[in-house]
């Protein structure tokens, strides 16, 4: 390993004044701290500043950012584009039943059942059902 | 309502429940965004932006880590994304601090102090008030920014030497 130079000497100073152990050994750090005045004394001011920045706080920036957030991750109602979907897919359907000579209808008996699954996937709830909740007026 | 039983419920469909880690860290996040970027406004979009990211990652946390550390990369992330975009439009504010008035430390020395710390890097900046304003020992450095310990050393001695600079003190033959 080569001979650590000033540089490398003051990192490891530095840290071993705040308790850490640095790659080299702590005797060689002091050893050369003795011999160098530069070292010493670009330790020294290194340590006053870090005097002068222990009695300092943080200033606090006052913040309420709920309400803004509230409103991005808030559920979204699902809007119109699933009935828009479901629309065009029933027109089609109808569309291919006028076909004639179709060969496919067994097949095709089938859409209306996915059309009814689809809808239950979107809305998580039977599209079918009825409100029954009583509900007053101004509620 | 303590982090994990708040991310708990937010992940079972009560998204409200994300309120209380707002709530809990969001002017600890302002300061902290406030050191990388250098003001404050600037803080509080990409401390939003972060809080956004964090519920839309919610479900990746893993709930025997602690928050705030999770949250403080997807932080950073955006305050150096802004950064980037800064450079490009540089915002001036005059106004902005770091530091608070602290009781028996002369305004002066405060004010040189901040202005001082105004003119490190951001990264520079990071460091050294994580260091010294929160006390973050080396280790907890390590993980929060990312980077071996070795690297904490060497990084916190130039951007406190830049400090000990840019304060006046005596400058070494390089």
């Amino acid at each position: 390993m080569n001979q650590p130079g000033c540089e490398e000497m003051q990192i490891a100073a530095m840290a071993i004044e705040e308790g850490q152990v640095p790659e080299i050994p702590v005797p060689l750090v002091r050893e050369h701290l003795n011999q160098c005045p530069a070292c010493r004394d670009a330790v020294t001011a290194m340590s006053s500043t870090l005097a002068t920045l222990a009695r300092q706080t943080r200033r606090r920036h006052p913040a309420d950012l709920w309400p803004a957030i509230q409103g991005e991750v808030a559920p979204r109602p699902a809007g119109a584009w699933p009935y828009v979907v479901l629309s065009v897919l029933l027109v089609v359907y109808k569309l291919i039943e006028l076909v004639p000579d179709r060969q496919w209808s067994a097949a095709i008996q089938i859409v209306p059942v996915l059309i009814g699954f689809g809808l239950f996937r979107i809305l998580r709830q039977s599209p079918f059902q009825i409100a029954t909740e009583l509900r007053l007026e101004g509620e | 309502m303590e982090d994990t039983e708040a991310i708990r419920r937010c992940l079972g469909g009560e998204r409200d429940a994300f309120g209380t880690l707002v709530l809990r860290y969001q002017t600890e996040a302002v300061g902290h965004a406030t050191a990388i970027l250098g003001n404050p406004e600037d803080a509080r979009d990409a401390v939003q932006e972060a809080f956004l990211d964090a519920f839309r990652a919610l479900a990746r946390f893993d709930l025997a880590r602690q928050f705030y550390p999770w949250f403080y990369a997807m932080l950073r992330n955006h305050c150096f994304r802004l950064m980037r975009v800064r450079r490009k439009f540089p915002a001036v504010d005059p106004e902005t601090v770091v530091l608070a008035d602290a009781p028996g430390v002369p305004i002066e020395e405060t004010i040189a102090l901040d202005l001082a710390l105004r003119q490190l890097s951001p990264e520079e900046r990071e460091i050294v008030t994580l260091r010294h304003l929160d006390g973050l020992s080396y280790q907890e450095l390590a993980e929060r920014l990312d980077i071996p310990p070795g690297t904490v050393m060497s990084r916190l001695f130039y951007a406190r030497r830049r400090l000990r600079d840019l304060l006046g003190g005596p400058k070494e033959e390089k």
